[in-house]
């Protein structure tokens, strides 16, 4: 695999793993009553959109550089 | 005796935690590893009811381990999850004898229904 394949790979990987954590999670909270499976959810929910903020300000440093 | 386990093998925590919500919260232990050497440990001689596989981990990868696991034991379902949509990985994956190839984002309520189906079959073939 090429670096730059390479690179876009590692790329895909880190924009969907958080945002299957999200789109998983965000369901749980619609479907699942109990408070501690909620509270994991939404806090989960949080880190992984930080975790979005994190990998798209790089990307765009990256692209900038 | 000891109870059934089920084993989840992601090196992400965030993953491997939203994947143990998703299971069904009784009949059988839960068990995570965070690499594919580490699963192939917990999985040392004790064969589980059932495998969440990811596909892309540092060090040993999910084809990999895979492999091992079906040579240990073929009648384990396993189910492989991957970020990455592409075919070739699938095909991979089907060839190596995965039982259901899932991409994410994934839907909780499918993957558990889709768990609860090889969990059904897989009592079956054992009574059989």
């Amino acid at each position: 695999m090429s670096a730059r394949s390479e690179r876009l790979a590692a790329l895909d990987h880190e924009l969907r793993t958080p945002l299957a954590a999200i789109s998983g999670y965000a369901e749980l909270l619609e479907t699942r009553e109990d408070e501690a499976t909620r509270l994991e959810a939404a806090r989960m929910i949080a880190a992984s959109v930080e975790r979005l903020r994190t990998t798209l300000d790089n990307l765009l440093a990256e692209l900038a550089g | 005796m000891s109870r059934d386990f089920v084993l989840i093998v992601d090196d992400d925590e965030v993953i491997r935690s939203l994947l143990r919500l998703t299971l069904p919260s009784e009949g059988f232990d839960v068990v995570e590893a965070e690499s594919g050497d580490h699963a192939l440990e917990l999985a040392n001689g004790r064969a589980p009811a059932l495998v969440l596989l990811d596909w892309r981990m540092p060090g040993r990868s999910g084809a990999e381990v895979l492999t091992e696991l079906k040579q240990r034991y073929p009648r384990t379902p396993v189910i492989v999850l991957t970020a990455e949509p592409e075919t070739p990985n699938r095909k991979q994956a089907e060839s190596l004898g995965a039982d259901v190839f899932v991409t994410k984002p994934f839907s909780p309520l499918q993957l558990l229904s889709t768990i609860e189906r090889l969990l059904a079959e897989r009592a079956l073939d054992e009574r059989a």
